[in-house]
């Protein structure tokens, strides 16, 4: 008799559209796959459903807020159900991007030199005034984002100084805290890492924006992003790349699964910009993709990741 | 990165109008207004709760017991004869007076602009607009590549002044047509007056310009007198586009156009081609709801709810929003449109509102050139008085805080 599978999808954040999109494609791999699966929302009946459910395992197909940053894995380590994904911790520090790149910059990962701004700095201690020496000490041009993690929203490149302040307003629509980060120029590679004790990483996807940058729009409107799968690295660069997921991987503690964006620079550089715990599952997203690449079909990585869960 | 990537193998086959489809910046977050604990000002959904459901069980009966067969059987693509005889009525409750052989019955009011645009507009014509403008006129204009002229609305609908002055300047080329929202006019909430009413048909004669009359909500009228639609005052240069979205239901995708004879034919021969024809079962029971007079009964009953939520709302913008605000005084319809400081941006606000659970549509959506970012459109007739005033006090506090970080941050100043 198969475990069952409680798969968590939708929820309250401004991806919940995704998180459905992964949840469902998930649950028709599980239920392909003869799986007992119930698929819940996340709403205020969650847990006296859980009770009454009693999965084995809980699948977490939630991305962003409550769902990425650690708040439904607290819940589940409370309520003793195993999960797939990441605990509390990887999570929490993950989503959060100033905690993620001080613990990249204490190991010596490499990744751009960056600032934070809260907005309570700005309202009540005029660090308006104090932007200029920011833009001096990074040296634009600089990519302006929401600290919380989530989205693609909310982030802009500035690439002159009087377009900073805008920009800051931007991030800080949707959190109370920006970081500011040297812009980096090469290429985009997403590397997804799946495993517990030898962890392995999967070939490299390169993600090419026809603007140059991948904002909201590259994202969002279709044909305006190439990806190429394996990423287009030499040897010696693509090793590289792949050992460091695999350093990030287990710096963070990451049970099963992450995924870790970089930038390769024109020199051959990796900087890692930052970590994903709950990964897109769409017939779109980064994993899946890789997971093919790597002759493993959507329903195989889904059953791995089963797997590895219940370990 | 974000978890969803749109990888498109497709991109070489695609028709050079898909590019021009815009994919917007704030679908993401506005799909978040459906959620029950968002007070959501951003739908621009009539009140359904409104339609009493026996009438409606009861018009549905009397369509499939005695028409059965027409009822799921392809119908003429002009539109059912009798439907347009009920098309007729509801229009002349406007004082428009008409042939029901230049109604052609489309589905929803949307397929009627859309197929004006594929009539009309080659890539590059002029075509005039309102700024603000219906946002479903720009989705439907778009993909023929137009080149959009805007003209500004105040508190008295389109600025005829400067319409003039601009075809007296030929500053554009000819225009193919003049689309305007002239009552309740959505998001504006403004109403065309009488005066300009008038010149902007005499300036459609001097510089031989078709208008189109986009007209959802003439009928939701809850004080003030009644004005003369464009199209009665000139039935040969006016196409006159009207839907019962708003006064039976959106549901049945039920909208016509009136149109003269010339360009009513060309518009029903593309039909053909988009559609074969309208659905008869929406066009049957729309039919039988207006024979039977429900739809007056309806529109009795909606008008002080929405009135009634009108004020509530007009209440709480007096309250809770700060004194650079200022906002329309729609004499109906279902929109409010607000005006905060130049240098607002509620694009970027919006995030942080849906954060405090209140959510509104920005106004940059309603402009063809993405200007008129300091607005917002507050739809007042889907959430009830108490509501309404909360998710307004919870807005002006959304508000003071941006405004308070764009002093902070230097943009105040534009």
């Amino acid at each position: 008799m198969k475990p069952r599978i409680a798969v968590l999808m939708g929820g309250r954040s401004l991806e919940r559209d995704v998180s459905i999109k992964s949840g469902k494609r998930i649950e028709r791999a599980l239920r392909e796959r003869d799986y007992p699966v119930a698929a819940l929302d996340v709403d205020e009946t969650l847990v006296p459903t859980l009770y009454s459910e009693r999965p084995d395992l809980v699948y977490i197909a939630l991305h962003g807020k409550d769902g990425e940053d650690g708040t439904i894995q607290e819940l589940l380590e409370i309520l003793g159900i195993p999960y797939t994904g990441p605990g509390p911790l990887p999570s929490i520090i993950g989503f959060n991007k100033v905690l993620s790149k001080e613990l990249l910059v204490a190991n010596g990962i490499p990744t751009p030199a960056y600032f934070s701004v809260s907005s309570s700095t700005i309202e009540d201690m005029g660090a308006a005034t104090a932007l200029p020496r920011l833009w001096e000490k990074l040296g634009g041009p600089v990519v302006v984002k929401p600290a919380a993690q989530g989205s693609a929203l909310g982030v802009t490149i500035v690439r002159s100084l009087d377009a900073l302040s805008a920009a800051i307003l931007t991030a800080l629509g949707y959190d109370d805290r920006a970081i500011i980060e040297s812009f980096v120029a090469g290429r985009e590679v997403a590397v997804s890492v799946i495993g517990n004790v030898g962890p392995q990483a999967l070939p490299a996807v390169e993600v090419v924006p026809e603007s140059g940058f991948y904002d909201f729009d590259a994202r969002y409107s279709p044909g305006k992003t190439k990806y190429f799968v394996p990423a287009r690295l030499g040897d010696e660069v693509a090793d590289e790349v792949s050992r460091l997921a695999l350093q990030v991987h287990r710096l963070f503690r990451c049970k099963e699964l992450s995924r870790v964006d970089m930038i390769v620079d024109e020199s051959g550089t990796a900087n890692v910009l930052e970590l994903n715990i709950s990964p897109g599952m769409t017939e779109t997203s980064l994993l899946p993709i890789a997971a093919e690449a790597a002759g493993m079909p959507f329903g195989d990585l889904v059953e791995r990741l089963v797997e590895l869960a219940l370990a | 990165m974000s978890p969803e990537i749109i990888f498109d193998p497709y991109t070489n086959l695609y028709s050079k109008a898909t590019s021009l489809i815009k994919s917007s910046e704030v679908r993401d977050l506005m799909s978040v207004t459906g959620r029950s604990d968002v007070i959501s000002f951003a739908g621009g959904l009539p009140f359904i709760g409104g339609l009493p459901s026996e009438d409606i069980t009861a018009a549905m009966d009397t369509v499939i017991r005695e028409s059965y067969t027409d009822a799921f059987q392809y119908g003429e693509t002009e539109g059912r004869p009798p439907l347009k005889e009920m098309l007729v009525e509801v229009m002349a409750g406007e004082g428009l007076h008409c042939e029901p052989e230049h109604i052609l019955v489309t589905t929803g009011s949307q397929q009627a602009l859309d197929l004006l645009a594929r009539i009309f507009i080659n890539p590059g014509d002029t075509i005039i607009i309102e700024g603000p403008t219906y946002v479903g006129a720009l989705a439907a204009f778009r993909p023929a590549d137009p080149s959009f002229v805007t003209i500004p609305l105040d508190e008295n609908g389109v600025v005829v002044d400067r319409l003039e002055e601009l075809l007296k300047t030929s500053r554009v080329s000819r225009p193919k047509f003049v689309y305007v929202v002239p009552n309740f006019h959505n998001p504006g909430g403004v109403t065309m007056s009488e005066e300009r009413r008038g010149r902007l048909v005499q300036l459609a004669e001097e510089f031989d310009l078709i208008i189109i009359e986009d007209n959802p909500y003439g009928l939701l009228r809850f004080e003030g007198e009644p004005l003369q639609t464009l199209a009665s005052r000139d039935r040969r240069r006016v196409v006159y586009v009207g839907t019962l979205s708003k006064i039976i239901s959106p549901g049945i995708r039920t909208g016509w156009a009136l149109a003269p004879p010339p360009i009513f034919e060309r518009i029903a021969t593309l039909k053909q081609g988009a559609d074969l024809c309208s659905p008869s079962l929406s066009q049957m029971f729309a039919e039988q709801y207006i024979r039977q007079g429900l739809w007056k009964k309806n529109l009795e009953s909606l008008r002080p709810i929405y009135r009634s939520r009108r004020d509530a709302m007009l209440r709480a913008l007096a309250e809770y929003f700060p004194e650079e605000a200022t906002w329309t005084h729609p004499q109906g319809g279902l929109f409010i449109w607000v005006t905060l400081p130049a240098y607002v941006d509620t694009t970027k606000m919006l995030p942080l509102a849906i954060l405090q659970k209140v959510a509104f549509v920005p106004g940059s959506a309603f402009f063809a050139d993405g200007t008129g970012v300091n607005h917002m459109r507050l739809n007042f007739s889907f959430a009830d008085e108490g509501s309404i005033d909360e998710g307004i006090k919870r807005l002006g506090k959304v508000i003071n805080k941006e405004i308070r970080l764009c002093r902070a941050l230097g943009l105040d100043t534009v």
